[in-house]
């Protein structure tokens, strides 16, 4: 794959494939050079969100490269381009939900936050290991709606496309997600 | 660390940090991604069979398709080519109490509705955003049978968190941005001098009586407030009595029922002069290690009748909910709903119409069961996929209004607003 000749992302769109003057939009022309572009800005991201729902950084970082696969077979299909980001995002979050559906139970996921050694002088402290505990307690829906929002910071509306469900669900998944983690943390009186 | 969100935040990032750029493996575009004829065809496989299986398909949809429309039928008005989204009567067949209407508009599909009140006979108030664009929130008003945009000084991003109205010259509407805007009927105006914030419902018994609910588990990203205002018509005052209370319901400015409390299991009652509060964590179903009870709704039908939904609030499951009610001067268990999350859409003497949630997991199924004599019966809904804003005002006849989106296949959706009259 040749990185260096890949366009600027979010690409300019002023009609379908074409800029003002007529061109050819360089990201229509080269859809994987358009997908890897992405990839190369958002994978990290993307792979942490995942981390944080599958908690196993080698699903985590299957389900991004599916995600980004899938963009690529569809990209013929993507109306606006410029809402690729959000597309991938959600079909993360999807690729998530379908790993959870494998392995049938919540008690086939790995038992405690992922061991790798990059991770153990990080994740030191007791208290973040009970707080990745408690997340990984909640309902999915919960759970995706708390890193949506408070890791990925995205917003109310952002965090519902991602999920694909309304916003009043997506609001509501969170603050019952908080409610449930200040429960699971011994924070509530 | 202060709260929960700043010790979630930091436990996820401090995780997020651990992988690195490095860590992360090339794209791998494998060719067979690549939308190829020549790869679609298979050595040997006849040309009609290719062919089969997409007719096929096609002849089923187009059978489908006619069959949803014999059903349903068309929308009343066609789709305009721009301009704002409108609010139009959606044809619905079959569901003599129930009034529908969809948007339709240059942004269809992309409103997401947020909250939706009945200010009086014949009018409502109901409000949306588009989720994908943030613009600012727009306002319907419905007067007779018709809805019309009204303008609303809302700003870009500005989400309704709370909406509330007494006649079609009082409504209210708390905003996300902390800020209270009020109708009175001729236009909607800033109220200076609010002082809430993370504001999750709002009671409007009149222009000088307003109660307002903090949220306390806003996903603002700041803890949210507890704290519960009234106004007067001159000044709001924070009433601790009413603290930590968050859904309510009233019949009058003397009998007012709310549901909250710190653990999510107290019922209150307002009488006009004090605050009576019970726990009904005995009828909800068991706490456990992985499940937090709580009561999800309440609905007032008088000072001496209420009704409550309960929901176990398990990881994962989600767990068993029950329908509550008070009469005889307590709380009763009159129903289990099943492993569904309940909310309360309209209720009523002797009657009360739930919204349930069957599958936290996979949303957009919801049901909508009544309760009657002591059972209960499944609802037909018209459009119902999902219900987002149930009514903020039940009016005395019973008639309440709910919104929610609705699939149109294609992974399209659009707003809706429903009518309901018992």
């Amino acid at each position: 794959m040749e990185l260096d000749s890949a366009p600027s992302w979010p690409p300019a769109r002023s009609g379908p494939g074409r800029d003002a003057d007529g061109a050819t939009d360089p990201a229509v022309a080269d859809p994987a050079a358009a997908v890897t572009a992405l990839y190369r800005e958002h994978a990290l991201g993307l792979t942490r969100l995942a981390l944080m729902l599958v908690r196993d950084k080698q699903a985590a970082e299957d389900i991004v490269q599916d995600a980004f696969c899938g963009l690529h077979r569809r990209w013929g299909h993507v109306r606006d381009t410029g809402k690729a980001l959000a597309y991938v995002r959600s079909a993360v979050v999807n690729g998530c939900r379908s790993e959870f559906r494998r392995r049938r139970t919540a008690r086939d996921l790995p038992p405690d936050v992922p061991a790798w050694s990059a991770e153990a002088a990080v994740m030191a402290s007791e208290e973040r290991r009970e707080v990745l505990r408690a997340l990984a307690q909640l309902p999915a829906r919960q759970r995706e709606a708390l890193v949506l929002r408070y890791f990925l910071d995205l917003s109310e509306a952002e965090t519902a496309e991602s999920m694909k469900v309304s916003r009043g669900t997506a609001k509501s998944a969170a603050a019952r997600g908080i409610a449930s983690l200040r429960r699971l943390l011994g924070e509530e009186s | 660390m202060s709260n929960t969100q700043d010790r979630l935040r930091d436990a996820t990032t401090a995780l997020g940090s651990t992988l690195q750029a490095a860590d992360i493996p090339p794209l791998r575009l494998p060719d067979a991604t690549l939308p190829s004829r020549a790869a679609a065809r298979r050595p040997g496989r006849p040309v009609f069979g290719r062919w089969l299986v997409p007719l096929a398909t096609a002849v089923a949809v187009i059978a489908i398709l006619a069959l949803v429309v014999a059903v349903r039928g068309l929308p009343t008005r066609p789709h305009p080519a721009g301009g704002a989204a409108q609010l139009v009567r959606w044809p619905v067949r079959g569901h003599a109490r129930w009034t529908a209407w969809s948007e339709t508009g240059r942004q269809s599909g992309k409103l997401v509705t947020d909250a939706v009140a009945a200010s009086g006979p014949g009018s409502a108030w109901v409000f949306a955003t588009d989720p994908g664009t943030r613009l600012r929130p727009i306002a319907w008003r419905l007067s007779g049978s018709s809805w019309t945009q009204v303008h609303f000084p809302g700003r870009r991003g500005e989400d309704i968190n709370a909406l509330g109205a007494s006649s079609p010259a009082d409504a209210w509407v708390f905003t996300s941005a902390n800020r209270a805007l009020h109708w009175d009927g001729r236009a909607w105006r800033v109220v200076s001098g609010f002082p809430g914030r993370h504001v999750g419902n709002a009671l409007v018994i009149g222009p000088s009586d307003v109660w307002v609910f903090g949220n306390p588990y806003t996903d603002a990203g700041l803890n949210g407030s507890h704290t519960t205002w009234h106004y007067n018509g001159r000044a709001w005052t924070p009433v601790g009595a009413a603290a930590w209370l968050r859904y309510a319901s009233s019949t009058s400015a003397s009998d007012i029922w709310a549901a909250g409390g710190s653990w999510n299991a107290v019922i209150g009652h307002w009488n006009g002069t004090a605050w009576d509060k019970v726990s009904v964590a005995s009828l909800l179903p068991p706490r456990t290690q992985y499940c937090g009870p709580l009561v999800t709704d309440i609905d007032a039908v008088s000072a001496a009748d209420a009704w409550a939904t309960g929901w176990q609030g398990c990881q994962d499951t989600g767990g068993q909910a029950v329908l509550l009610h008070y009469a005889g001067g307590r709380w009763h268990r009159v129903a289990r709903l099943g492993a569904v999350d309940p909310s309360i859409v309209s209720a009523g003497k002797g009657a009360v119409l739930i919204q349930l949630d069957p599958d936290p997991q996979q949303p957009g199924h919801v049901k909508v069961v009544r309760y009657a004599g002591g059972t209960l019966h499944q609802v037909a809904v018209p459009l119902v996929s999902q219900i987002v804003a149930p009514s903020g005002t039940v009016l005395p006849d019973g008639t309440s209004f709910f919104a929610g989106t609705h699939n149109l296949g294609r992974h399209r959706t659009a707003g809706f607003v429903l009518r309901y009259r018992p």
